[in-house]
């Protein structure tokens, strides 16, 4: 074993240094990269180590799923925090705060806002009852080989719509920081993640969150510390100077476009502190918000934390730790997302990444001394390695949670009907997170390119439609049943799947080649149109569907607009441009100009080339149906909806009988060790 | 195992508790966010009380919601001899 795992580890090592090797561009300039590999190859031989350990104590089931129940709380809080503080909400919330001020933090206060209802409703109980899975909760008064199957078969959706976007996201975030390849990155990160699952199980997996959320804390702390000293550490001196920041005000008046030529430059400053910059339809940020709040407690690898720890305190420990951890990453948020705005600049994050995802390395490479000195490359490189280090654990603890499901719900649970050797158990579950990393590698590489952002919406939404309610109602209602559990899993799923498959997350190749035509064609001139009235809409269900009237706000009266050209008018027109530049400095400008115009132009070109003849989405639509970009306002009360009418309809003694049983365990955590499937 | 007395009061004292938090959660959240124009009139430590409350006001409280039902349960544990050990 010992001796497959040090080979393991090599090979994984020979393929990161391989990448520099195959390194383009990046955020990191190429006579620092050394440095960058540096500290990434501490980090990963720190986390080897650590494996390596584990290892060798992982040997039974319990070990190998629940890190044999040895974790305490205050460990478990900082393993959930690394779980949580994805890349998506350690460079993106501070990228979002950055570049649109106020709507950025909405993003925080959701994330953090789920987890009181995972501790006041979920955490407990689960802890209680559950043993390795969330199969084993449900299994518990329902039917096992029955709820186990749906229930695996939800975990495994859920999961390998957040892995995919996960590591496509990470594939994007190595290369946009270092530059190595899309699909090393995407293999790197997967052979690493199953290194540290298959031969250590849940216990490498918990030590590799916590170390990342170490780094990551004193990483920000670090940062906050250079950001806010110049001020004397004093709030109000700090936010006035944010307010005041010629950058911020150019932000926001680039984003308020024509409304921001009445305002002076202190209301433009002070417009960063208010909502409407980034989010702009209620309704669907109240989806979003739903699946977001509700998903939480319902994401299997959330769940799964809380049976590594021995007690029902340790698990309320955890939680306190964890929210204390997640609560003071976010606050500090303010101090990286505004420093980096004031300091680097929106106009700059978004030329190197639109999503802003870079704000937070940047920040740390100005604070250094700049790009070219090499303090700021190491603070650079140090920010980098936190970054791929979250990438790797969050991505491990998923592919631990689907592989579980796999083998432990469906493999021991139905197909051997709980009778298994703890031998062939651990065997089984390192065989399935092989299968599931090997799964997670490929469709990363298959996806490249597609914008997966709305697969963690989904993921989400999913887990709040499909888990939550089958998993509160089996905790908190007498009468819920094996067939409430069973439709409303599958109904919860289906609909949230489906509103997705309907919604505007989809590509729509008219709406495509119609953008692309005035890309290259640019705008025809337009006459002055007078002021529209606000329109009122038919009905709540036209606001979701696209069946009838929809509300539409009032538009200002418009001025006539001369015609703006199309970059092919634009390439002709810069060429001329660039024949006719004497000066060297005018030339090399004029050029960039027409890289850009040039890119944006083949960009179009390329996408009037893969949409041609075609008219409609993947399953026939031509424009959306469904409105919301997020299913959670539909889908999760439908979830709850079947959950309730499939167990009347069924109607089992067992279950109602098996409440008192529940009912004292869910509160008192007696023999939670010796739980098994009943 | 039958359900007694004593674990009907401890679960329904659980419940009110819940309940309570979960109230305090959600004025914490929706209406500090829906009506964040209003809030900025106001000033908090030199911020607007708005977008301070989004920053960091509405987070603060969430962990201090957490840390006191933790606590209030592990007094209740005690107090009902259900802890663990």
């Amino acid at each position: 074993m010992t001796k497959i795992f040090n080979k393991l580890a090599l090979s994984t090592s020979a393929l990161l240094a391989s990448g520099s090797a195959l390194a383009a561009t990046g955020a990191v300039a190429d006579e620092f990269k050394w440095m960058t590999f540096a500290v990434f190859g501490v980090i990963i031989a720190i986390t080897m180590g650590v494996t390596y350990w584990a290892a060798k104590h992982t040997h039974t089931t319990s070990e190998f799923y629940a890190a044999g129940r040895s974790v305490s709380g205050i460990q478990n809080g900082w393993a959930i925090a690394g779980d949580y503080l994805s890349a998506a909400s350690f460079l993106g919330i501070a990228g979002l705060i950055s570049l649109y001020g106020y709507d950025g933090f909405m993003y925080s206060v959701g994330w953090l806002v789920a987890y009181i209802t995972v501790l006041l409703v979920i955490a407990e109980p689960c802890r209680n009852i559950g043993k390795y899975t969330m199969g084993d909760i449900l299994a518990f008064r329902n039917e096992p080989k029955k709820v186990k199957t749906v229930a695996a078969l939800s975990t495994i959706t859920v999961s390998t719509f957040y892995l995919t976007a996960q590591m496509v996201g990470g594939g994007v975030l190595i290369k946009t920081l270092i530059g190595i390849d899309y699909e090393t990155s995407i293999v790197g990160v997967g052979i690493l993640m199953l290194v540290y699952v298959v031969f250590g199980g849940m216990k490498a997996t918990t030590w590799v969150q916590i170390i990342k959320a170490g780094l990551l804390v004193c990483a920000s702390l670090l940062l906050v510390f250079f950001v806010w000293m110049p001020y004397g550490f004093s709030l109000p001196d700090y936010l006035q100077a944010v307010v005041g920041d010629t950058k911020v005000q150019a932000q926001v008046a680039k984003l308020l476009g024509d409304k921001a030529t009445t305002m002076t430059a202190a209301e433009l400053g002070q417009r960063f502190l208010e909502p409407g910059l980034f989010l702009k339809s209620p309704i669907d940020q109240i989806s979003l918000g739903m699946a977001l709040v509700l998903g939480t407690a319902g994401m299997p690898h959330i769940l799964m934390r809380f049976f590594t720890v021995p007690t029902a305190k340790a698990a309320r420990l955890s939680v306190i730790w964890a929210m204390g951890i997640i609560g003071g990453f976010y606050v500090l948020t303010l101090f990286l997302g505004t420093g980096a705005a004031m300091l680097v600049g929106p106009a700059k994050i978004a030329s190197i990444d639109p999503g802003g995802n870079m704000a937070g390395p940047l920040l740390a490479q100005y604070l250094g001394g700049g790009a070219d000195s090499l303090l700021g490359n190491f603070f650079l490189a140090f920010v980098a390695a936190v970054a791929f280090a979250t990438i790797v654990a969050v991505v491990a603890g998923l592919v631990l949670a689907a592989a579980s499901a796999m083998a432990h719900d469906i493999y021991v649970g139905v197909i051997r009907g709980d009778h298994a050797t703890p031998q062939e158990q651990v065997v089984a579950a390192r065989v399935a997170s092989v299968i599931v990393g090997i799964m997670a590698i490929t469709v990363g590489i298959m996806a490249k390119g597609q914008n997966v952002a709305h697969l963690v919406a989904l993921a989400f939404a999913v887990a709040a439609s499909s888990n939550l309610p089958a998993v509160m109602l089996t905790l908190y209602w007498k009468k819920c049943n094996t067939g409430g559990i069973i439709a409303g899993m599958l109904i919860g799923a289906i609909t949230a799947i489906a509103l997705v498959m309907i919604s505007p997350n989809m590509t729509y190749p008219q709406a495509v080649i119609k953008a692309a035509h005035k890309v290259i064609d640019g705008d025809p001139a337009s006459e002055a149109k007078p002021a529209v009235e606000a329109k009122s809409g038919e009905g709540f269900s036209c606001e979701l569907f696209a069946t009838c009237k929809k509300a539409e706000p009032a538009k200002a009266a418009e001025d006539a607009k001369p015609a703006k050209p199309g970059t092919r008018e634009k390439l002709v027109t810069l060429q001329a441009k660039l024949d006719a530049a004497t000066d060297e400095a005018d030339k090399k400008k004029v050029q960039a100009d027409l890289d850009k115009v040039k890119k944006a132009h083949d960009k179009a070109e390329g996408d009037l080339k893969k949409f041609d003849g075609q008219t409609t989405s993947m399953v026939g639509l031509e424009k959306p149906f469904f409105l919301l970009k997020n299913p959670g306002l539909i889908s999760i009360p439908l979830g709850f909806l079947a959950v309730i009418i499939g167990s009347l309809l069924y109607r089992d003694q067992r279950a109602e009988d098996m409440w008192d049983e529940l009912y004292v365990r869910q509160n008192t955590g007696i023999n939670a060790e010796a739980a098994s499937a009943h | 195992m039958p359900l007694s007395k004593t674990h009907q009061e401890y679960w329904n004292k659980n419940l009110r508790m819940t309940a309570a938090l979960l109230l305090i959660w959600f004025l914490a959240t929706f209406p500090v966010i829906w009506f964040v124009r209003d809030l900025n009139t106001l000033s908090f430590l030199g911020f607007p009380l708005g977008f301070y409350m989004a920053a960091q006001g509405s987070l603060i409280i969430y962990v201090v919601v957490v840390w006191f039902y933790a606590r209030y349960m592990h007094k209740l544990d005690k107090k009902y001899g259900v802890a663990e050990e």
